[in-house]
């Protein structure tokens, strides 16, 4: 056990111990803890694999800043176990193991790395061609990490939006000075921190100096009492967007902030030293340690050597010591470093100095999972290790406190440029968006009253951006007494254990033979050799691996430069992203009463639409064809609601109508309607509909059900690009229709209407308001499916109720609801197409056989410009129908499947039913035009590559002298 | 005795149906008076309530002519647009556009209340004028901007009174008002029929999930019988 005593300052609870179960044995730690430290306390080092070597891995940053321990809860998977708050009863695995993490069966891998380099991917087991599938189902097969449960059961996330005047990121020293400077000026403040308590570096680097904990105690106090701000911890911004739009995301959801200014306190990442064996368990950042021992009370070693260039690796040293955890030495890269405070307590503490050393080699104990001794070695004067000066170290641990970089995501995200200061071996802000400001280490501050001050700046630097404070802002230092981070912490080894991307198993080698290979700039150098694209996205790995290309290229960093952030900044959940899965569907008036009468529904466009009308014990395609039977024989009703309807009025409505479809309506006369179409201006089909003429200055128009609304913003664009007196207004879910059609749909209709819709009367394309019921409706004559049928077009709020009474009194005729499956059938046998299924984005005119509803001599139409240019090329495929052999025994064609004449495809099948009223099947498609004779025998290739014999028909199937549908007689 | 339903509904009068037994009649569309005990839908209405109010009527009127009739029939015009002028206690004039309004009757009027000057239905003098058919949902309660924070990226608490927003509220494109009725704050929001039950699905599930409630009209309005 490595537990320290409970002191106040602490995150865990000792008095409320937590159980859980890791790779299969069960733990205690403590409430507060997270996996990672309960796991180091037990003594747990194998925390994880690496993804490509299955390297055994422990604590590195402890921070989120690495990738190191990702677990499985048996329902999420990728799980951080440097976040994970423990909880009583957890079960947790390691991901990317094959056997588990102790006896994981991938762990030879590493053995054979020299094979595997990076790239080896674009370079090996392609050949022989034959063993490809082979390779490739055995590298899916250990790449990837993690694994997605089936029968994990979503949960809904509560997404929400919020707004701030100031949103500040980052809850450390500075960003808790900002915040408060901010709120005091009267603005509203969001402050955001992504670990479970405020406070930053105050938590873990500062706990033994009383100064700093005086401060973090009344900067909570602050905060705490401030009415402006809100506080939230465990919030990461994830991500930053245009107009200051910020994605927090917490344990339960996603919020999408719009703040008017925003600072970043988000501090700096501390970077790792490369040297051979830097990544097994033991080997972690000094700031790990901190978190270890003052957030956890875990000692992160029994005997560390500590691997520094800065003041806080001899801060920690004498922590440690303090704790009476030995120290086996301090490494200090330095070669000049002037003795400070620190420096001197260490002396005092007996615990040994190497100045102008480095770690050169960490000694694997037993299988890897820990070390057990270093080799360090002297710096010659190019800084390099002297192989022949070396000493040998024994220790547990290696803590590495050699530098920072600034946590620059959100603030590249934002628009923020970097320039590299050799002042501080780190990158800090050169330019700021109007409306970001940064602060603190992120700002390359380090003293810790420098930081505060520099938060104060910051938020009152926002605050006079947003107009609230008017006086001169107070100034603040940018340059430390001492650097912080060394220039080139990375040493070479002949054994290229020596890692600087830990996610994806890069060593130093591998990027100098991706150098070499020619990949020597920062963005190639990313891509080939994946440095900085695991999951940790390049926190600790991307700034080493530049100062590494710098070097090669004999470059400055400045020359060298950074590759882009992108958001997220730490992996967001899917569900998260997600959020109530919002999926609005569009239901007609009719919605209840179709699924009350047992409607199968079915999707179309944004529409609920009924499929068929499920009944007794027949099957799917029986009630399909006893509905569309029903329709010929007597009467049936479809809900049409979901057709788009829209008005076109005014004193030139004409005009706009004769422009914008291909159609004439200057002679139309009142009470009738036309069938239409519309082009693009290519001259492709984009809509087909009705056009009623209601009176001489106003129109309804009819649009499919998944068009309508794309349509009508189109008639919107051509009525103001014409500038043509006419008002539009989309009536489509305003209004309800119904189709009652069939034979006895006038006997239906007599009964609940006292207008006169005799055949003389109400002829076909007659189009008028009547009163059926107490409704005033529009009644039209139409014939979609090839009957005598009559559209019913009415408020959406009274159609249920006219519905109703219409089945009510069609019942002595036996009127049967039908669905879209049924209406698809009937308008099939009658030949008529329907736009977006038996037309594409390229169907013209001519070649879906409706040149006849195309005045092709009106001066101008959309469209019409390109059909005569195209009209002077020949035509390459027409829409006919097909047949099948008499009790052809199938297999059956389906949709978009290819038509050939022998060898040659020659089109493909747009609709088909294998049942019909008719009593066979009968399918449309396209064929050359050279084919489209009535008679012609083709082939269709089916799903099992099969060919089924299909003749060319013509079209209509059923009624070709459209008697039904214009029945003048009942 | 079966509850009998006027040929008019509310796009949800089904699921109202399946909820319900208390109906009342709002002008000419029947809606739920109340679905519990009106004391405890009383009080969700001061703090998180649902309410159905569809068929209150709407008139579109548009088209060139269509501020010319406002000034004819002595009806003030919003000065700009998404503005909102009240006639009174019974109606409102929402300018959505250029020449775009809505005449937008409170619950219990009908459409012949809403002006004596109302032009039919249909094009006529350059002037559209439709009787719409969208829903009217209220949202009330101290804790209103919750439910808005889950459902529409506009900032609740800064929209003005008397202005309409056009937004979408789950998906929905909505029109929405923010309005006080006595004490209560409440937010009108008028969708199309079709999307309304998807729409108010959702929202019944997260004001559930916030301790709010579903009321009935009989909650703002107990004097409709």
């Amino acid at each position: 056990m490595s537990r320290l005593p409970a002191q106040d300052h602490h995150w865990i609870d000792q008095a409320d111990p937590v159980r859980f179960s890791f790779e299969g044995r069960n733990y205690q730690g403590y409430r507060g803890d997270v996996l990672s430290s309960a796991l180091w306390a037990e003594g747990v080092r194998v925390l994880g694999r690496s993804f490509k070597y299955h390297r055994p891995r422990g604590i590195y940053s402890l921070a989120g800043h690495d990738a190191n321990v990702i677990v499985d809860d048996g329902q999420r998977t990728n799980i951080r176990g440097d976040q994970l708050l423990i909880e009583n009863g957890m079960q947790l695995r390691g991901v990317n193991t094959s056997g588990g993490l102790e006896r994981d069966r991938l762990r030879w891998m590493g053995m054979f790395s020299r094979f595997l380099p990076v790239g080896f991917y674009y370079k090996a087991f392609h050949t022989p061609r034959r063993l490809f599938p082979f390779f490739e189902k055995q590298m899916r097969k250990v790449a990837g990490l993690g694994a997605i449960h089936p029968g994990h059961a979503p949960v809904a996330s509560p997404k929400d939006y919020d707004f701030c005047d100031v949103l500040v990121v980052g809850s450390g020293p500075a960003g808790l000075a900002a915040a408060t400077a901010a709120a005091d000026c009267g603005l509203k403040v969001m402050l955001v921190e992504e670990q479970p308590r405020a406070g930053g570096s105050l938590c873990w680097q500062w706990t033994a100096d009383p100064v700093a904990t005086q401060l973090l105690s009344e900067q909570l106090a602050a905060v705490q009492d401030s009415p402006n701000i809100t506080l939230r911890c465990e919030t990461q911004a994830a991500g930053c967007y245009a107009d200051n739009w910020v994605a927090l995301v917490d344990r339960r959801r996603l919020t999408k902030l719009r703040a008017r200014a925003i600072v970043l306190a988000t501090g700096v990442i501390e970077q790792p030293a490369v040297f051979q064996n830097n990544d097994l368990p033991g080997v972690m950042l000094a700031s790990a340690a901190q978190r270890l021992l003052h957030q956890y009370a875990v000692s992160p070693c029994r005997r560390p050597v500590i691997m520094t260039a800065n003041d806080e690796g001899y801060q920690l040293a004498n922590e440690l010591a303090d704790l009476e955890i030995p120290v086996a030495g301090i490494v200090d890269l330095r070669c000049d470093a002037d003795p400070t405070t620190w420096q001197n307590r260490t002396t005092e503490n007996g615990i040994p100095l190497f100045p102008a050393h480095a770690v050169y080699k960490a000694h694997p104990g037993r299988g890897k999972k820990s070390i057990k001794a270093v080799t360090i070695c002297r710096l010659d004067d190019s800084a390099v290790p002297d192989r022949r000066d070396r000493q040998h170290l024994r220790c547990d641990g290696v803590l590495m406190s050699v530098g920072w970089q600034p946590n620059s995501a959100l603030i590249s995200q934002a628009g923020g440029r970097f320039e590299y200061s050799d002042e501080l071996n780190q990158l800090v802000p050169s330019q700021l968006p109007d409306e970001l400001f940064v602060a603190g280490r992120a700002n390359g501050i380090y003293g810790l009253a420098d930081q505060v001050a520099d938060g104060r700046r910051a938020g009152l630097a926002a605050a006079r951006q947003l107009g609230t404070w008017h006086q001169p802002l107070p100034e603040t230092t940018l340059s430390p007494e001492r650097v912080p981070s060394h220039a080139y912490p990375i040493f070479s080894h002949p054994g290229k254990k020596n890692f600087v991307d830990l996610d994806e198993d890069v060593h130093l080698a591998d990027i100098v033979n991706a150098h070499q290979e020619g990949y020597d700039n920062v963005e190639l150098l990313k891509r080939f050799t994946t440095v900085g694209m695991g999951p940790s996205q390049g926190k600790i790995s991307n700034f080493p691996a530049v100062r590494i290309l710098a070097r090669l290229n004999n470059a400055s960093i400045a020359e060298t430069g950074t590759t882009t952030s992108r958001p997220f900044y730490q992996p967001v959940p899917l569900g998260h992203l997600a959020g109530r899965r919002f999926h609005a569907n569009r239901r007609t008036p009719l919605d209840q009463w179709h699924r009350d009468a047992a409607a199968v529904m079915v999707h179309a466009g944004a529409w609920l639409r009924p499929e068929y009308y499920r009944r007794d014990d027949h099957s799917r395609d029986e009630l399909i064809l006893a509905e569309a039977q029903a329709v010929r024989d007597s009467v049936g009703m479809i809900d049409l609601s979901t057709l788009g309807k829209i008005h076109v009025c005014g004193p030139q409505a004409v005009e706009f109508l004769e422009q914008v479809y291909t159609g004439r309506f200057k002679r139309q006369r009142n009470g009738t309607l036309r069938y239409a179409i519309a082009l693009d201006e290519t001259g492709v089909i984009i809509e087909d509909g009705i056009v009623a003429r209601l009176a001489d200055d106003h129109f309804y128009l009819s649009a499919t059900s998944s068009g309508a609304a794309t349509f009508y913003r189109g008639l919107q664009r051509w009525a103001i690009q014409l500038g043509l007196d006419v008002t539009l207004s989309n009536a489509t879910g305003q209004m309800a229709a119904f189709n009652l059609a069939g034979p006895a749909s006038r006997k239906v209709l007599a009964q609940l209407t006292t207008a006169d819709i005799s055949a003389e009367a109400f002829p076909y394309l007659a189009a008028r308001q009547v009163d059926i019921l107490d409704t005033s409706a529009l009644l039209i004559r139409v014939g979609f499916v090839g009957e005598l049928g009559y559209e019913i077009h009415l408020p959406a709020n009274q159609a249920a109720a006219v519905w109703e009474e219409l089945m009510q009194s069609g019942q002595d005729q036996q009127i049967r609801p039908f669905g879209v499956e049924a209406q698809r059938l009937l308008r099939l046998e009658k030949g008529h197409l329907i736009v977006g299924h038996d037309t594409d984005a390229l169907t013209l005119p001519s070649e879906a056989d409706v040149e006849w509803a195309v005045a092709a001599d009106k001066p101008f139409f959309v469209g019409g410009r390109s059909l005569q240019i195209i009209a002077q090329r020949p035509l390459t495929r027409k829409l006919v129908g097909f047949r099948f052999a008499d009790q052809h025994p199938g297999p059956w064609p389906e949709e978009c499947q290819l038509v050939f004449d022998g060898t040659e495809m020659v089109g493909r099948i747009t609709s088909i039913s294998r049942q019909s009223t008719l009593g066979h099947a009968v399918a449309m498609g396209f064929v050359k035009p050279e084919l489209a004779s009535a008679g012609t025998k083709l082939e269709v290739r089916v799903s099992d590559g099969s060919r089924v014999v299909v003749a060319v028909s013509d079209l209509p199937f059923y009624d070709p002298q459209n008697s039904r549908q214009q029945l003048e007689s009942d | 005795m079966a509850q009998t339903f006027s040929i008019q509904r509310s796009p949800l009068q089904a699921w109202h149906q399946a909820r319900c037994d208390d109906w009342c009649q709002l002008g000419d569309t029947s809606l739920p008076r109340h679905f519990t005990e009106s004391a405890s839908e009383m009080a969700a209405a001061a703090e998180l309530a649902l309410c159905d109010l569809s068929g209150s009527p709407l008139v579109e009127i548009k088209g060139p002519s269509a501020s010319l009739w406002l000034t004819t029939h002595d009806l003030p015009i919003p000065q700009k647009i998404y503005d909102v002028t009240r006639l009174d206690e019974r109606a409102w004039i929402l300018r959505t556009g250029g020449d775009e309004f809505l005449l937008r009757g409170l619950p219990g009027a009908t459409i012949a209340e809403l002006t004596p000057h109302l032009p039919p239905a249909g094009f006529h003098d350059r002037i559209l004028t439709t009787h719409r058919q969208d829903a009217l949902l209220l949202l009330s309660g101290s804790r209103l901007a919750e439910l808005m924070s889950q459902t529409c990226a506009l900032d609740f608490n800064q929209l003005e009174t008397d202005r309409v927003y056009l937004s979408r509220v789950a998906t929905v494109n909505c029109g929405l008002m923010k309005d006080r009725l006595g004490t209560c704050p409440v937010c009108w929001l008028w969708v199309d029929p079709s999307y309304s039950l998807d729409l108010w699905s959702q929202l019944v599930q997260i004001v559930d999930e916030l301790g709010g409630q579903v009321i009935g009209a009989g909650c703002f309005y107990p004097e409709l019988g």
